[in-house]
């Protein structure tokens, strides 16, 4: 599905910032999972996004993949509450060094947003260390745009996109 | 070191987990095995066994669960930010009785402070079962062992409140104490006005700005709605709710939808508060009014601050009844010597407005209703008579006061007026000088004037 490039260029811009990152998998009796995800980008192609997961406390959402490889992600302004969420077909890969650079400078953004709205450095970085101190390996998983919504809050969150 | 592995945890465990203070994400999935995420701003705590969410709208996450009933959310503990995945599983919705109504009561108040009271309708409360609660990740840090000198310290308060014997100095003692005892440093009681449709405060701590007068309507925002309802309401991450709202109402003003919202409630007191605890005083039977506590620290007021101050709060209404509040007239026992002032200088205009007993002395905003005709009163009565002294007898017997035969809060209208002369005057005092006694100081020639009408809210141009 080719996606409008007003909706690509708005998930390259809140995937620039250090906004708040979930994906929810399930596994092939349909039992969810959701994970925190971090260093989102949207391919240069305009037809997918990638995030990566921690693989130590992702590794259900990873096996779910292999059972039933469907994705949603869900990219949140911390500031805003500006919110979208992708739905499509999922792949998974190790994550490269230019991957763990991106998900570095996500992390480095969130705690800013994080703090500007009163929640202090020190307990907003909890959020992504220990995870990182479980298992510091991470996976990427690329997410296809098959359908995306507005998930910003209100009555019409769920609208597509 | 804590692992997915490890024993599962007991929800009372991690309590502070469903405060609402960081929000939780929660996936769900269609029964073609689609997958959807999203987030809630609270998981409600049940029981043991069982948490709720709140219906407000029949959105996917919704849908999903009433064709597959499994769920899973995250929590993040605020005081240790230890996260937990929580395995859940639809059971029912409940649309009235004590979950819905707790539930209802947050929402509405938050949803009032933010003019959305059409917009955020609760509409019932899912409940699910929990089958599994387990940490996410790394080492699960303790706690601070909970409230370990709590019954010691609501023992103390009250010894305290015990002491005193009017109602300024219980109203005064009862929010130094607040912070003395417990630490709560931002803290305000508002009571309620003769018509029973306001309130105002009438005593603060810790503020910039004490606020005295300032009012809110019973039913309206956070602190109205605590009124209205007589229950306890706590919000915990107040910028939060606040970029929340907002999106919300630019979402329904893009799409032509703005006719639903009501005006934002401006909230009294800190200007960057994020913790609110407001507490209904109540007293046989009848509301007084709320006490107020607020912080600037995201998550400040959880459970266990709510428990402790719910006591306190019954004990501080049960005491205002007992010096008088509500009926009688609870004065001090001893003298108090006045500094006299001296009157000289240009005359300054008090301007009295009848429609609402407003009253400016030159331009400056003093106050309104009971208390602005009973200021007008004392002054007429000074500039006729050249009295200066009175007692709250001859107040209360006074015709042209109209005040109530039952219940006529003089002792609060007094307290108010004191406190706006102190902070608005410094030509016009008003001193307690025994039991059930005033003396009125006048710094300056003293000219009446009564106004046909005024345009406009007081407040806004003081």
């Amino acid at each position: 599905m080719i996606t409008s490039a007003d909706v690509v260029e708005e998930l390259a811009r809140l995937g620039g910032t250090g906004a708040v990152v979930i994906v929810g998998t399930c596994d092939a009796a349909r039992v969810p999972e959701v994970s925190r995800a971090w260093g989102f980008c949207v391919l240069r192609a305009g037809n997918a996004i990638e995030i990566c997961v921690y693989a130590g406390s992702g590794r259900r959402t990873l096996a779910n993949l292999a059972e039933n490889a469907r994705a949603a992600v869900t990219i949140t302004s911390q500031t805003t509450y500006r919110s979208v969420q992708v739905k499509g077909g999922a792949g998974v890969t190790a994550a490269d060094e230019a991957d763990l650079r991106r998900v570095a400078e996500h992390q480095r953004a969130f705690v800013e947003e994080v703090a500007a709205i009163g929640l202090p450095k020190e307990a907003s970085v909890r959020l992504f260390e220990d995870e990182r101190t479980d298992s510091p390996a991470m996976m990427k998983i690329r997410v296809g745009l098959d359908a995306v919504f507005d998930q910003t809050p209100g009555p019409g969150a769920g609208a597509r996109l | 070191m804590t692992t997915e592995a490890a024993e599962p945890v007991r929800l009372h465990d991690i309590a502070s987990c469903f405060e609402g203070v960081l929000p939780s994400p929660i996936c769900t999935s269609s029964m073609d095995g689609t997958p959807n995420v999203t987030y809630l701003s609270i998981v409600h705590l049940i029981d043991e066994t069982h948490v709720g969410l709140s219906v407000q709208f029949f959105n996917k996450t919704r849908r999903n669960v009433m064709d597959n009933p499994r769920a899973q959310v995250i929590l993040v503990a605020p005081d240790t930010m230890n996260q937990y995945r929580l395995d859940l599983a639809f059971e029912r919705t409940e649309a009235s009785g004590d979950l819905f109504e707790r539930v209802r009561s947050r929402l509405d108040a938050v949803a009032s402070q933010s003019g959305m009271r059409d917009i955020f309708r609760l509409r019932g409360v899912d409940v699910y079962r929990v089958l599994g609660c387990r940490p996410i990740a790394g080492t699960v840090r303790e706690k601070a062992p909970h409230d370990p000198e709590g019954l010691a310290a609501i023992a103390d308060y009250t010894a305290r409140l015990a002491a005193c014997r009017d109602l300024e100095s219980l109203l005064t003692t009862a929010l130094e104490q607040l912070d003395a005892v417990f630490g709560y440093p931002h803290t305000f009681v508002m009571v309620r006005d003769e018509t029973g449709q306001r309130l105002y405060t009438l005593t603060s701590h810790g503020f910039a700005a004490s606020g005295v007068g300032s009012e809110v309507v019973v039913g309206e925002g956070l602190i109205g709605t605590a009124a209205m309802r007589r229950t306890p309401v706590r919000t915990t991450n107040l910028t939060r709710e606040r970029i929340f709202s907002k999106a919300v109402r630019e979402e329904l003003t893009r799409t032509g939808d703005a006719a639903r919202l009501d005006h934002e409630i401006p909230l009294p007191g800190l200007s960057d508060v994020q913790s609110q605890l407001v507490l209904p005083l109540e007293a046989r039977g009848e509301l007084l009014g709320v006490l107020s506590l607020q912080s600037s620290e995201p998550g400040r007021f959880l459970a266990g601050d709510e428990a402790r101050m719910v006591v306190v709060a019954r004990h501080l209404a049960a005491s205002m009844v007992a010096v008088g509040f509500a009926a009688a007239d609870g004065a001090v026992s001893s003298s108090v010597s006045v500094p006299p002032l001296r009157t000289a200088g240009d005359s300054v205009t008090v301007r009295y407005y009848p429609s609402d007993d407003t009253v400016f002395i030159d331009d400056v905003y003093l106050v309104k209703g009971v208390p602005g005709r009973i200021f007008y009163r004392l002054l007429q009565i000074y500039v006729q008579q050249r009295r200066q002294d009175f007692t709250n007898k001859e107040i209360r017997l006074d015709p042209t006061l109209k005040l109530p035969e039952f219940q006529d809060n003089l002792e609060a209208r007094l307290i108010l007026l004191r406190r706006r002369l102190d902070e608005r005057s410094d030509v016009v005092r008003l001193d307690r000088v025994g039991r059930g006694r005033l003396h009125l100081s006048v710094a300056r020639p003293i000219a009446l004037k009564v106004e046909a009408s005024r345009a406009g809210n007081p407040e806004n141009g003081s």
